[in-house]
């Protein structure tokens, strides 16, 4: 008895973790792809999921727009801006890259900011684009039809994004302009197009992410904010390379505070992401301890 | 007489030794540097401010200029590894908060013991995360370093400031403030004087530390650590050094918001946000001077004061200061950028050597050439040269034999010459033999000494030099900072080392910083910097890639001279035939990380296989 309990409890634990590593992968995907055209940690993702997430709240609940045109409206909007950080990126081409890094956090300040003043004080769930109603319940755990929309929406993108890198010539001048942008220029490869073009995909992708989240996590920018570390540190365990691995990352990400979230509450508030925090540590410890040895080999 | 010249800040050692150019004029003994007059004011500025913030400032602003303070104090300690070794960590308010919290935790209510404890676990605890951080970023740097820092911020924000006991809960801990002096001197005031003198203390000290020869060392390990190696620097002493003083101005700055503030303020005050905001100061100050950083910290806090009538949203307002700092900083780099440019134009570079240096340069033309150094700068290096052997070297990568059972020996005042096409293995040898890369086999011997296990910094202190195909210098740092870099753990060889400089013709530009030298002249300086300790064996990498045939001659002139004197051994790897066998008595040939062939230069040059390889054809060995 009490182990079947303690089998129900731990399927559960499952369960909601891969949905929650499913809501970092959406993030991941767009920190993966701006990261690889000019090699930035793109810390607007929050500040675009968010503006995103905001625009398609406007969109459905106050101009009462169907929600499929809102999920557009949105993912729209976050293309453009992304576009625009991508135009900024490309005059930025002798900054530090850790300066750019820090840059594109002061638009996710910035979008925060815009985002505080359109929407309503008090914090509010949007709708779901899979519908607030429906779901079945496995184990302990109920599914509800927006979890499933997630996360298979997260794994088609992933298959397209790794798709286009691997099999178009889109992914091979994408790759030769990670590797060497002025090695690049010299095929004739437009790399400003490029630059904007994946910046404005990245934007989108945020954007999808915040709609997907929003419902949720509510419209908080806080709450998207780490929700975007935790989605980080899943694409580091990819090397901010992989599609793929990035999304393997932040399910794994995901089950680590939902299997070791659950055991560890019970020592006091705040230790529940204890587990979490030390699985991404070692993540990042070890992506970047195998950086340098490559690195090391190349020179 | 021969005076060995020690501009920008050291003493002039004059050395009455008769010898080699007995004739040649006296010099006059330099005066010490002297400050100028224009890189006082933001000091005497900022100051002002502070002098004007306890008598001037109304009460509520006197506040406001303490909390000024901290964020300055938090600022200088990011300022530290952001400057020297290019690390971004994104966990300065993290760790500010945890001193904050563990300094009310036990300084709550109670005496001055209570409260001393409170600061040595406050500041303690804050350090020793620091150094923790500057050890791992011995083997995780840059981007991942920096999203580590971040993940500490997020593991300290999320666990220990959700601790009710810790931070006191919404009201927090009080901490004893000092008592008003009269009715002007309010509690306020006191605190603000208190902080002020703690901050002003700091500056110094962070001032007086710039200003020695620790500087150099700390630069080079951050900006090029293969450079640090070259030069005996322990890295991770440095990295701990700088880590551990990042911390303590952390801590301190924790300590003094709660006391400031009579209790800390609450976590989201200490959030991930607040790192970046804390970041933000030395890099809009231009990370050149501590008075830089205090005067971007008065503008951060003043802004939200100024402004706060407009009632600007706070991300708004956070999102514009940060801009603005990044801005102003790359500002600065666009006129730096505009320096560098000056070393594509070698008039400029001839116009400011000879403003700078016209006299070192007039009497280098005029001395006599001089093969051995004077007698004080011989006496600082009695060490007898001993042989490097380098016995069935292997380096793997995966499956890929980089280096396959090779043996090398340069004794006492041999010179080898190691010759091969690109990819042959001949650096990565280098590499194996100067301990930059293990060797997957084999073992590495400096006379009777097994160096094998040794990590390079510790193989260049048993007494091996290195140059390298690019020259590893610190761009900010002067000719004579990167000369000088490490000298302070290989003894007083200062004297040799100016020597050197103007031997190699450089003295002249020894107070220039690097980024501005052509490429010709930063060969002299690798090589001066490795001459400089003396090596027992010298492994020098390409020396004259890059120079011109004039400084070929130069170079292996003085190279023969030097060594005829002092006989150490050396050992070369280098494409220029003509160069070799100039200078080069013995030969090998590498082909696929393996030894052709080996042997006297004229044996070597006649077999048919080696020309074979110069002439790229396949030959197997």
């Amino acid at each position: 008895m009490v182990v079947g309990v303690a089998a129900d409890v731990f399927e559960s634990a499952v369960i909601i973790g891969i949905f929650t590593g499913t809501i970092y992968a959406m993030m991941a995907l767009g920190i993966v792809a701006s990261f690889r055209i000019n090699r930035v940690v793109n810390l607007a993702i929050p500040g675009l999921a968010v503006f995103g997430a905001t625009i398609y709240f406007e969109m459905s609940n106050v101009w009462g727009a169907p929600v499929i045109v809102a999920l557009f409206g949105g993912v729209a909007v976050g293309a453009f801006i992304g576009a625009l950080l991508g135009l900024c990126n490309l005059k930025m081409t002798q900054w530090p890259r850790g300066f750019v890094m820090i840059f594109t956090l002061t638009v996710t300040l910035f979008l925060f900011g815009w985002s505080d003043k359109i929407l309503p004080p008090i914090q509010i769930s949007p709708a779901s684009p899979f519908g607030d109603n429906g779901g079945f319940k496995v184990a302990l755990t109920f599914v509800s039809n927006h979890q499933i929309g997630t996360f298979v929406t997260c794994i088609l993108v992933t298959l397209l994004m790794a798709l286009v890198v691997t099999k178009t010539r889109i992914g091979v001048y994408v790759r030769a302009i990670y590797d060497d942008g002025d090695s690049a220029a010299t095929l004739g490869i437009p790399i400003g197009y490029f630059v904007v073009g994946v910046y404005a995909v990245a934007g989108a992708l945020a954007a999808l992410a915040g709609i997907l989240v929003s419902p949720r996590t509510t419209l908080d920018p806080y709450l998207i904010l780490f929700v975007t570390i935790w989605a980080l540190a899943g694409s580091i365990l990819g090397g901010l390379e992989s599609f793929g691995i990035a999304f393997v990352g932040s399910i794994l990400v995901g089950l680590s505070q939902g299997i070791l979230g659950g055991g560890l509450i019970h020592l006091g508030p705040g230790l529940e992401n204890l587990g979490a925090i030390a699985v991404v540590a070692v993540a990042v410890f070890y992506a970047g301890v195998k950086r340098r040895d490559l690195a090391h080999i190349q020179t | 007489m021969i005076g060995t010249r020690r501009n920008g800040g050291d003493a002039v050692a004059e050395n009455d030794t008769g010898t080699d150019a007995g004739d040649a004029p006296a010099k006059e003994k330099k005066a010490g540097p002297t400050l100028p007059v224009g890189r006082l004011i933001l000091p005497a500025l900022v100051f002002g401010l502070g002098l004007a913030g306890e008598f001037v400032l109304p009460n509520h602003l006197t506040y406001a200029a303490s909390t000024a303070l901290c964020y300055g104090l938090v600022g200088l300690g990011l300022y530290l590894p952001l400057a020297a070794l290019r690390e971004l960590p994104l966990n300065g308010a993290a760790l500010a908060g945890l001193s904050a919290y563990f300094f009310a935790f036990h300084a709550h209510g109670g005496h001055a013991g209570k409260t001393v404890l409170g600061v040595l676990v406050g500041v303690g605890l804050c350090t020793a995360v620091s150094i923790a951080g500057g050890l791992a970023s011995l083997v995780v740097t840059g981007l991942y370093f920096t999203v580590a820092s971040l993940v500490v911020q997020i593991g300290i924000e999320k666990v220990v400031f959700s601790m009710g006991w810790l931070t006191g809960g919404a009201s927090g801990r009080g901490v004893t403030q000092p008592d008003p002096l009269n009715g002007f001197f309010t509690t306020t005031r006191v605190v603000f004087g208190i902080v002020g003198l703690v901050c002003l203390a700091i500056t110094l000290s962070v001032w007086r530390i710039k200003r020695t020869k620790i500087l150099s060392n700390w630069v080079m390990t951050g900006h090029q650590p293969d450079g640090a190696d070259a030069v005996g620097v322990r890295r991770w002493v440095q990295k701990v050094v700088i880590f551990g003083l990042s911390g303590l101005l952390i801590g301190v700055a924790g300590v003094l918001f709660a006391f400031a503030n009579g209790t800390p303020p609450p976590p989201p005050q200490f959030g991930v946000i607040w790192s970046v905001i804390f970041l933000a100061i030395p890099i809009a100050s231009g990370m050149r001077t501590a008075s830089a950083v205090w005067a971007v910290a008065a503008v951060f806090t003043a802004l939200p004061i100024v402004l706060e009538s407009h009632h600007i949203n706070p991300n708004l307002l956070s999102g514009s200061i940060l801009l603005t700092a990044l801005i102003a900083s790359q500002s600065q780099e666009a006129v730096m950028a505009r320096i560098r440019n000056l070393r594509r134009q070698p008039e400029v570079i001839e116009e400011i050597a000879l403003t700078e240096g016209h006299h070192a340069l007039e009497e280098l033309k005029a001395k006599p050439v001089v093969a051995s150094a004077p007698a004080a700068v011989k006496e600082v290096d009695l060490r007898a040269p001993r042989a490097l052997v380098g016995t069935d070297i292997g380096v793997y990568f995966g499956g890929v034999k980089a280096v396959d059972g090779v043996n090398v020996r340069v004794g006492p005042g041999q010179r080898v010459a190691i010759v091969g096409a690109n990819g042959a293995g001949k650096t990565t040898l280098f590499n194996a033999l100067n301990g930059f890369v293990p060797p997957t086999k084999g073992t590495v011997t400096l006379g009777d000494l097994d160096i094998t296990g040794m990590p390079a910094y510790a193989r260049i202190r048993q007494g091996l030099g290195r140059t390298f195909q690019l020259p590893r210098l610190a761009d900010i740092l002067t000719v004579r900072q990167n000369v000088l870099a490490g000298q302070a753990q290989g003894g007083d060889l200062i004297p040799r080392a100016e020597w050197l400089m103007e031997r190699f013709g450089i003295a002249a530009l020894a107070d220039i910083p690097i980024q501005v030298v052509p490429f010709g002249t930063r060969r002299k300086v690798e090589m001066v910097r490795a001459l400089a300790r003396r090596p027992e064996v010298l492994l020098i990498d390409e020396p004259v890639s890059g120079l011109e045939d004039e400084e070929v001659n130069e170079l292996i002139e003085v190279m023969l001279e030097l060594q005829a004197v002092e006989g150490w051994g050396l050992l070369l790897i280098e494409h220029d035939l003509r160069f070799v066998t100039s200078i080069a008595e013995q030969m090998m040939v590498m082909v696929d990380g393996k030894v052709l062939t080996e042997g006297s230069i004229n044996d070597v040059l006649a077999d048919e296989r080696v020309r074979q390889v110069y002439l790229g054809e396949v030959v197997p060995v």
